[in-house]
C-alpha cells in the first residue's frame, strides 16, 4: 500500500478547522488505513514537516512575518497544499482586523479590552510582528485546492481527502461547499 | 403578440416578441445566474452577472436585451461560464463579503451564486475599505460593506413604492446608495415601507427585527392578509416556533402588489404591548386570575340576565362578527360605526388612472401607508394632488393645490374639472358628508374605512343601532376606552389597556396573526385571513371563546 504522508499546520485561525479534521471521527482511522500517515501536525510532536510530504494542510489567515514562514515552508514540503476554511481560503473573520492600523489592533488587544488592568504590548522577539493586512493563503504562495467554511464540513474535509488519495481531483459542490 | 425565431444554444425556438432574452430563457427553463435583475423590477443591466454570447466572444446582457428575428444565444459557452465568473470574483472582491459574520448568511442571492458557481476561493484580492454602517433607521439597518450596487432597493422605492428615498451618488468604485440629499437613512424622508429590503439580494438593506430570528428558508411561510387597516394588503409571514421571523408583501396580491406600510411589515414585529394571557374576573374590585370555566360560567349568569348589548370592533373576521350577532340575538353595536355618504368603492388602481386626486384630512404617509404609495406613483404619472387639511401633510411637498377644510367645496371643485378625479378620504364629519353627497357618481372615492373589516361588518348589518342594556359583552383586541354607564361589563380582548380595570370580566383572546377568518377590504374584495401563528398559551381565539358561549 502506497504512503500518503500530510502535514497540517495552522495560522491566524482559531483552530475550528482543525477540530473539523477531528471530527471525521472514525473516517480518519479509514484514511490511516488506506495509507494517510499524519507527518507533522499542531496536535502531534512534530509541528513541521520533518520531510517532504504529499498533502500540506493551512488553516488560518496570514497575519504575521512568522505565518509568512511558515506557508513558505509548508508550500515547499508538499506535492498538493489545501487552504482549509474561510480564514485560510478568503481570509476570513480575521481580515476585520484589516479595518484598523496594527497599533490600534495590539492596543485594543493588550491594553483596551474591558477585562485588561495594566496591560502591555508584548515585545518578545520570539513572537510573530503583524503584517499590514491579513490574507487569504493564496496571496502569498500557490494553493491547490480550497475547502471554505467557517469551520469546514468535517464531511467536505473527508470528500477532499479521499478524492486526493484515490487519485481524483477534489470538486465541492451542493452542502460541501459553504461559507459559513 | 407577433413571433420571432431565435436560437437558443443551437436550437430554434419560437418566441414572443417584445420580450427580453432572459424572460425567454426562463420560460424555457434555461437557468441563468441573476443580481441587479428582480422579476417585480425594471431591468437596468448593471451586474452583467445574466451576460449570453450573441455572436462568438460577444457578450450581452440577457436581462436588457430584447429577442429579435435571428437572435442566436449561447447561454452555457466557456466564454459565458468564464464571464459570470469573473463578474462574480469582482462583486466579492468589492465590499466586505466575508459570509462567516453576515447576518444574511444562508439568505443571500450573492453567496447562492458562489455556491451555485462553484466560488471555492477568491481570485482577485479583496478591496480593504470600511464603508459606514448606518444604524439610524428605527426598523432597517444598512451596512454600505455588503453593498453590490445593484440598485434593485432604488428602482423599489422609486418606481415600484413611489417614495424616491433612495438613489446613487458618486460614480464608479465610490459609488454609494444614498437616502435623500445623503442624509442618514433614519434622518431622511424614508416611510419605513421596507421594500428596499425586501429586494436586496444581500445583506446590505436588512430588517432590525428580523435580525438573527432565522433565515427565511428556515421558516414555515404563511401567505395572508394584514389586518392592520382596511387597505388588506397580501402579506407573506415567515415564522419559526410559533415566533414571527419576518413579513415580506405579498407580489402577488392585486391590492398593494409587494408594497406594504411600516404598519404592515414593521409593527408585528415590534409589537411590545403586554398581552393578556389569562381570564379574570373582578373579585373585592380587583381582576383576578381564575380559569377559563370559572371565566365562562361567569359570563353565561351575566348573558342570563337577558340585559346585555354586544359592542364589537370591525377589525374582527366575518365569522367572529357573525357568531357574536348570534349569541347576542342581534343586540350589537360596532365599536367603529361612523357614516359615510358614499357606497360605491373605488379600486385603488383607480388611483394610478386618475389626474386629479383629492385627499382630504389623512396623513398618508402615517397611516393607509400603501395609499399613500399609490398617490405617489400617481402624481409619478403626472396626476395632480390636492390636499384637504388642517393639519400639516406629509404629502404637501407633492400637491398642487393645499386647501383648509372650509374650502372643501373649492377643492372638490378644481377635482372635478380632471376626467378622472379620485375622491380619498378617512374620518368623515357633517360638511365631508354633505359636500360628497352632492358629487356622488362624478368622481371614483375611496374610502379609507376605520377597522380593517368594516364594509364585512356593515355587510353583516352591523352599524350604531342596539337597544340600550344595562350590561355590555365588548369584543375588541384592543380597547381604549369603554362606554359609560354600564353595570356590568364582560370584555374580550388582547392587550392590557388601563381600560380593561373597568371590566368585570376578562377573556383573553387572540390578536390577528393567530385568527382565521375573511375580511372584507376598501374597495369591497373580499380576502380570507390565514392564521400564522398559535394563540399563546392561555390565549384562545374569538371564535373559540363565542363557540363555548353558544354551548356548541
Ligand atoms: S451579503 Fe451575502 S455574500 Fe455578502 S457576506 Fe453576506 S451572505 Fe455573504
Ligand atoms: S443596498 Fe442591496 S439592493 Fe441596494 S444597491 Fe446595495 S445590494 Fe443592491
Ligand atoms: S396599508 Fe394597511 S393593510 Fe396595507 S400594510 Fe399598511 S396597515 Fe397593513
Ligand atoms: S442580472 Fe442582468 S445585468 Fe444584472
Amino acid at each position: 500500500m502506497k504512503k500518503i504522508t500530510i502535514a497540517t499546520d495552522w495560522l491566524d485561525g482559531c483552530s475550528g478547522c482543525h477540530m473539523s479534521m477531528l471530527d471525521m471521527d472514525e473516517r480518519l482511522v479509514e484514511l490511516i488505513k488506506m495509507g494517510v500517515e499524519l507527518n507533522a501536525t499542531p496536535i502531534t510532536d512534530f509541528k513541521e514537516p520533518t520531510e517532504e510530504v504529499d498533502i500540506g494542510i493551512l488553516e488560518g489567515a496570514v497575519s504575521t512575518n512568522h505565518h509568512i514562514e511558515v506557508v513558505k515552508n509548508m508550500r515547499n514540503k508538499c506535492k498538493i497544499l489545501i487552504a482549509i476554511g474561510d480564514c485560510a481560503v478568503f481570509g476570513g473573520i480575521v481580515t476585520m482586523r484589516n479595518y484598523f492600523s496594527v497599533e490600534e489592533l495590539l492596543r485594543r488587544g493588550y491594553i483596551e479590552t474591558e477585562s485588561t488592568v495594566d496591560g502591555k504590548i508584548p515585545t518578545s522577539p520570539e513572537i510573530g510582528k503583524h503584517t499590514k493586512l491579513a490574507k487569504a493563503v493564496n496571496q502569498i504562495v500557490k494553493v491547490d485546492f480550497y475547502i471554505p467554511g467557517c469551520p469546514p464540513r468535517a464531511d467536505a474535509i473527508y470528500y477532499v481527502l479521499k478524492e486526493l488519495v484515490e487519485g481524483r481531483k477534489p470538486l465541492l459542490v451542493g452542502d460541501l461547499l459553504r461559507y459559513d | 403578440m407577433a413571433l420571432v425565431n431565435i436560437k437558443v444554444n443551437g436550437q430554434p425556438v419560437q418566441v414572443e416578441e417584445g420580450k427580453t432574452v432572459l424572460e425567454v430563457l426562463k420560460e424555457i427553463g434555461i437557468d441563468v445566474p441573476v443580481l441587479c435583475y428582480h422579476p417585480k423590477l425594471p431591468s437596468i443591466g448593471a451586474c452583467r452577472m445574466c451576460v449570453v454570447e450573441t455572436r462568438p466572444g460577444v457578450l450581452q446582457a440577457s436581462c436588457t436585451l430584447p429577442v429579435s428575428e435571428g437572435l442566436e444565444v449561447q447561454t452555457d459557452s466557456e466564454t459565458v461560464k468564464k464571464a459570470r465568473k469573473f463578474v462574480l470574483n469582482l462583486i466579492f472582491s468589492e465590499r466586505n463579503h466575508y459570509c462567516m459574520y453576515c447576518e444574511m448568511s444562508g439568505n443571500c442571492e450573492l453567496q447562492d451564486l458562489g455556491y451555485s458557481l462553484g466560488l471555492d476561493h477568491f481570485e482577485l484580492p479583496t478591496y480593504m475599505t470600511k464603508f459606514p454602517l448606518d444604524t439610524t433607521h428605527e426598523d432597517i439597518l444598512l451596512d454600505h460593506n455588503r453593498c453590490i450596487l445593484c440598485r434593485r432597493c432604488v428602482r423599489a422605492c422609486s418606481e415600484i413604492a413611489g417614495h424616491n428615498v433612495l438613489g446613487i451618488s458618486q460614480r464608479g468604485i465610490d459609488s454609494m446608495l444614498t437616502a435623500d440629499l445623503n442624509v442618514p437613512l433614519g434622518e431622511s424622508s424614508c416611510v419605513s415601507c421596507g421594500l428596499c429590503v425586501q429586494v436586496c439580494p444581500t445583506g446590505a438593506l436588512t430588517d432590525k427585527k428580523s435580525a438573527y430570528l432565522g433565515t427565511r428558508r428556515e421558516s414555515e411561510l404563511v401567505r395572508t392578509i394584514c389586518a392592520n387597516c382596511s387597505v388588506g394588503c397580501g402579506i407573506e409571514a415567515y415564522k419559526k416556533a410559533n415566533h414571527l421571523v419576518q413579513i415580506l408583501g405579498d407580489w402577488e396580491n392585486p391590492i398593494n402588489n409587494g408594497v406594504l406600510c411600516r404598519l404592515g411589515r414593521y409593527e408585528p414585529l415590534s409589537d411590545a404591548k403586554k398581552r393578556i394571557t389569562q381570564p379574570m374576573i373582578k373579585k373585592d374590585g380587583k381582576l383576578e386570575p381564575v380559569t377559563w370555566e370559572e371565566a365562562i360560567d361567569r359570563v353565561k349568569a351575566i348573558l342570563n340576565e337577558k340585559e346585555t348589548v354586544g359592542y364589537i370592533s370591525a377589525s374582527l373576521p366575518l365569522e367572529v362578527l357573525s357568531k357574536f350577532k348570534d349569541l347576542l340575538e342581534d343586540n350589537v353595536g360596532l365599536l367603529e360605526n361612523t357614516s359615510n355618504p358614499i357606497d360605491t368603492f373605488g379600486k385603488l388602481s383607480d388611483i394610478l388612472n386618475s389626474d386629479k386626486i383629492v385627499v382630504i384630512g389623512v396623513d398618508l404617509d402615517k397611516n393607509f401607508g400603501v395609499v399613500g404609495s399609490y398617490v405617489k406613483r400617481a402624481i409619478f404619472n403626472s396626476s395632480e394632488l390636492i390636499i384637504v387639511d388642517d393639519k400639516p401633510n406629509s404629502l404637501s411637498k407633492y400637491a398642487k393645490l393645499i386647501y383648509q377644510t372650509k374650502d372643501l367645496d373649492k377643492a372638490i371643485g378644481n377635482a372635478l374639472t380632471g376626467n378622472n378625479p379620485v375622491i380619498i378620504y378617512s374620518q368623515v364629519d357633517e360638511t365631508i358628508a354633505d359636500s360628497l353627497s352632492r358629487i356622488r357618481g362624478k368622481a371614483k372615492f375611496i374610502w379609507l374605512a376605520p377597522a380593517s373589516n368594516y364594509l364585512g361588518a356593515k355587510k353583516l348589518g352591523l352599524n350604531g343601532n342596539f337597544n340600550y342594556k344595562k350590561n355590555a359583552y365588548i369584543v375588541a383586541p384592543y380597547i381604549e376606552k369603554i362606554p359609560e354607564n354600564l353595570n356590568k361589563i364582560i370584555l374580550q380582548t388582547s392587550y392590557y389597556t388601563p381600560a380593561i380595570e373597568k371590566a368585570d370580566v376578562v377573556l383573553p383572546s387572540s390578536i390577528w396573526l393567530e385568527e382565521e377568518g375573511t375580511y372584507i377590504n376598501i374597495e369591497g374584495v373580499e380576502q380570507k385571513l390565514a392564521k400564522v401563528l398559535e394563540p399563546l398559551k392561555g390565549v384562545k381565539n374569538n371564535l373559540e371563546i363565542l363557540s363555548m358561549l353558544l354551548g356548541r
